[in-house]
């Protein structure tokens, strides 16, 4: 579950802090201060997350928009 | 009841005439979402979109094998992102959603798909059918509280 903690210091995090990650997957720490892990796909980034011992289950996934992501349309664009 | 203050995301280049010129994020109603496998593996995800014209709660494929959900046979439904139609399955989860004050969780029938997805998305069926929701424009904020069909608990 996430944490307050969390929120609170993952809104630290300024979108130029996070731009080396754009386009990717990241996994933060549980409480939100520090990036874990990255990659291009969320199966990369549990490898990832596995080759350096990290519990999945203690991380919180999130995808770091791109120059691609500039405008979402949602449902709009679904069924 | 559950509050979501909406989250910003960058803008890449200058904003489009929609927004102030100043503009550098976008604001959306985004709301952290846990997913829970049948054997209580689960995955946190910061930002899930709290979409209305979704038809359906839908999370990347990946997840599915990670949490150890059993997916139900394939029905031949499918979502088209980005002009492209992927595979949807779908499988039995437990979903939660909490603000820190609130936590709500319950069973749901989600779909999965290849589709790159950047954010989960929290649609009708499994999410928002068992919730009345607001979206506070002005207040930049989402307010979800639970209805007389929500089938979990509320703490």
């Amino acid at each position: 579950m996430i944490s307050s903690d969390f929120r609170t210091n993952r809104a630290q995090f300024s979108w130029s802090e996070l731009s080396a990650y754009q386009d990717r997957w990241v996994a933060f720490s549980s409480d939100g201060r520090r990036v874990i892990a990255s990659g291009e796909t969320l199966e990369y980034l549990e490898e990832q997350l596995a080759s350096i011992g990290a519990d999945p289950q203690r991380v919180v996934l999130e995808w770091i928009a791109g120059p691609e992501d500039d405008g979402a349309h949602a449902g709009a664009e679904l069924f | 009841m559950l509050l979501f203050p909406y989250l910003d995301e960058p803008l890449v280049g200058p904003p489009p005439p929609s927004l102030p010129a100043a503009a550098t994020v976008r604001w959306r109603p985004l709301a952290p979402i846990t997913i829970i496998g049948p054997t209580g593996l689960a995955r946190d995800f910061a930002r899930a979109v709290l979409d209305p014209a979704a038809d359906d709660t839908v999370f990347p494929i990946d997840t599915a094998a990670r949490i150890a959900v059993r997916l139900r046979p394939d029905t031949g439904h499918r979502i088209r992102w980005r002009g492209q139609l992927h595979p949807l399955r779908f499988g039995d989860v437990e979903l939660l959603l909490t603000d820190d004050l609130t936590v709500c969780r319950w069973p749901a029938v989600v779909g999965f798909s290849p589709a790159p997805i950047r954010y989960p998305l929290l649609g009708q069926n499994g999410c928002l059918e068992f919730f009345n929701a607001r979206f506070l424009g002005v207040d930049r904020q989402a307010e979800l509280a639970i209805n007389q069909s929500f089938p979990g608990t509320e703490t």
